[in-house]
């Protein structure tokens, strides 16, 4: 299958990795204002203008890894020439634009369309799901949820398009926290509850460095995220409480590793014959050594592109599913006249 | 690959009672020494975990020498025993029949909660993960009752189980548990059941003889993807620091004390994929501490003294913990599946 990749950045360049890994795809075209062919050292077309790419080489699959601002336009345009697309998160800048998406999908059955939620696929969260999905430590009760960053070295955080409304549409929430709440969603399905608040604590920019979300659902599921851009130690922490036990995802395997080795710790609640473990029972931690995230999900695609198989994983439903949550966020948030977020960052 | 630690709260003395160990041991390697090592009965051997036929002579047990791999540190007894021939030792052996009715019974309880059923959750976490729809198991090996026991009783829809114990008849002898068969296997070919979807070897591997022949019949016993789970014991923290000096080497229950590179070697060699390999002991320092204690005027290492003479008792277990998550205890587990295409496999058995 032919792909064309459009923003060609650190994602772009992650999804280029995970293309030549999978003898199923060929790399037809690159597609970034800044890349040429001397500056990526890749031999296939470069081009400037992305309808250009997908008209000329009119790949299979379209790989959209560009800012949030240009999300939604390049993966209509895709659906509308016939190709399947895989988009990174977050999928717009806002619940409009995901719904935009929605209806190209919806007018195109044929084509598949999936969003780079790859945390579902990280080893840890593939054992807890297994563990929590075999049912033998009964329901979950509650998640919560850690994610955050240090925003990086000196003041560039603050020049990032990340933290531009306008090319980005939301702070760390939409940025990073997303993530988190797309895992809340896959372990306990829709929340119907949602709260909130964002604050702007240290750095100056005009979106939420910091954000709280407080959730539940029909079933009684509780839960809770912090998202951070002011966690000075990198961490990615879930915990998920369960009436037989408990267990925590902690650490990611990533490029530099600065959220610490991917582990998850699995507690048991203690028997009845065991009184001395009672608060601090036995605990198992499973470390692991491989991050196929990246891989797995987009042969997940490749194999319902294969099989005209519907996308159950990452889907646009999931993608809508999570910015509404965002988006219920954001207004309840834009609400709180008292105390406006986008006026407490540090000057 | 993944690697599982545990914290536990067992102390070696609830499931080895020392005194009692002592006897057993010393029986076991007088009757090793008489019926067992002796000459014109054993054969030579590699290294059973990467083949290399490059070991150096380490140290004796019981008449029988122990050889150090060249290539991947593993440790082995050659020449060795035959696989019949330990069977059989088993069979007759005095120091196993007072194992079984002396230390057995008294540390049953402790085994059961504390060893078994960590054993059990984990084993099953193992299946719903990688063979949630599982029909069919096989059990080889020795003392399989006690863990099959504890499954039952967590999942008593679990997949039938077909025991191998080659004696079987003395160790099964008046047990009885739902969804699990006996059938004395002596020579543990599983040719005459296939289609097998999980085949557990705990305790196993590091006793038999030829490991060529059991991992090549695992593996074409097993249905694709099948698991092969496994335990066994390696050249740990305390079998590197104690080398000839550790109680923990004796054959013939441990002929094969693999490296971890070795153990990699042994699985990919015969097409198995490493979906899990851990070091979960909970021994290795009270091992070593009990020995400086018994001998303090060998010449240990100056850190290893000072630590375990002063350390604080969340020491040691941090330090326990620490050998688990590095890989480094003496007593390891590893989940294997069978892989599809053996030939790729095998290309691609040089490990570390």
């Amino acid at each position: 299958m032919k792909t064309a990749i459009i923003g060609y950045g650190y994602m772009g360049e992650i999804r280029k990795r995970v293309i030549d890994t999978l003898p199923e795809l060929e790399l037809s075209a690159i597609c970034d204002p800044y890349a040429t062919p001397e500056t990526t050292g890749i031999a296939c077309p470069h081009y400037k203008d992305y309808r250009l790419a997908i008209d000329r080489e009119k790949p299979d699959i379209v790989f959209v890894c560009t800012p949030n601002r240009f999300i939604p336009t390049i993966s209509v345009y895709a659906l509308q020439q016939g190709c399947h697309v895989f988009c990174e998160k977050p999928p717009g800048r806002h619940l409009e634009d995901i719904k935009k998406i929605r209806a190209a999908e919806i007018a195109h059955p044929d084509l598949k369309v999936m969003f780079g939620f790859n945390h579902r696929h990280h080893p840890a969260i593939i054992e807890a799901k297994s563990i929590a999905d075999a049912g033998r430590m009964g329901s979950i009760m509650w998640l919560r949820g850690v994610y955050g960053k240090s925003g990086g070295p000196g003041r560039d955080f603050e020049t990032s398009w990340r933290n531009d409304p306008e090319m980005s549409g939301g702070g760390i929430l939409l940025d990073q926290g997303i993530h988190m709440l797309d895992l809340f969603r896959f372990f306990c399905g829709d929340f119907q509850e949602i709260d909130g608040m964002l604050a702007t604590t240290f750095w100056n920019i005009p979106v939420e460095d910091n954000a709280f979300v407080f959730m539940r659902n029909q079933q009684g599921q509780m839960a809770q995220l912090h998202s951070s851009a002011t966690l000075w130690k990198h961490i990615f922490r879930l915990e998920i409480g369960l009436e037989g036990g408990y267990m925590v995802a902690q650490g990611l395997l990533s490029k530099t590793g600065s959220y610490g080795r991917e582990h998850l710790i699995i507690g048991r609640r203690p028997d009845p014959d065991e009184p001395a473990a009672v608060g601090n029972p036995r605990e198992e931690t499973v470390y692991f050594d491989n991050d196929r995230s990246w891989e797995l999900q987009v042969k997940e695609l490749v194999h319902c592109v294969k099989h005209n198989l519907p996308v159950s994983d990452s889907s646009t439903a999931d993608a809508l599913g999570v910015m509404e949550i965002i988006d219920t966020v954001y207004r309840k948030a834009k609400r709180d006249v008292n105390v406006p977020y986008t006026e407490r960052g540090a000057a | 690959m993944r690697t599982v630690v545990f914290d536990s709260n067992v102390v070696e003395t609830e499931v080895k009672p020392h005194g009692k160990l002592d006897i057993f041991r010393k029986m076991l390697s007088d009757e090793v020494r008489d019926t067992l090592a002796v000459a014109g009965t054993l054969h030579p051997s590699p290294c059973p975990a990467c083949a290399a036929d490059d070991g150096h002579r380490a140290f004796e047990k019981s008449n029988l020498g122990y050889f150090q791999c060249g290539n991947c540190s593993s440790l082995y007894v050659s020449p060795r025993p035959t696989d019949a021939a330990i069977i059989d030792f088993y069979r007759r052996s005095l120091a196993w029949k007072f194992w079984r009715e002396q230390i057995l019974p008294e540390t049953r309880a402790t085994r059961r909660s504390k060893i078994f059923y960590p054993r059990a959750r984990w084993l099953l976490d193992v299946c719903d993960k990688y063979q949630p729809d599982a029909e069919r198991g096989v059990a080889v090996g020795y003392h399989s009752d006690l863990l099959l026991d504890v499954l039952h009783q967590l999942e008593p829809n679990l997949f039938h189980v077909t025991v191998t114990n080659p004696i079987a008849d003395i160790e099964w002898a008046g047990i009885e548990i739902p969804g699990v068969s006996v059938q004395p296997m002596a020579a543990f070919d599983f040719s005459e059941l296939e289609s097998i979807d999980i085949l557990l070897a705990f305790d196993f591997i590091d006793r038999c003889a030829d490991l060529e022949t059991f991992f090549g019949n695992v593996r074409k016993s097993l249905k694709p993807n099948g698991l092969f789970v496994a335990s066994t014991i390696l050249t740990g923290f305390d079998v590197w620091m104690l080398w000839d000096r550790s109680e923990n080497i004796y054959p013939p229950d441990r002929l094969n004390l693999f490296s971890i590179n070795g153990l990699k070697s042994l699985s990919q060699r015969h097409g198995f994929e490493i979906l899990e390999l851990s070091t979960p002991g909970m021994f290795d320092a009270d091992s070593v501490r009990r020995a400086i204690e018994a001998d303090p005027g060998f010449q240990w290492p100056r850190f290893m003294r000072y630590l375990f003479e002063t350390g604080e008792p969340s020491t040691f277990h941090e330090f326990q913990e620490f050998l688990q998550k590095h890989r480094l205890s003496s007593f390891g587990r590893i989940v294997l599946r069978k892989t599809m295409n053996e030939h790729t496999d095998k290309e691609s058995k040089h490990v570390g």
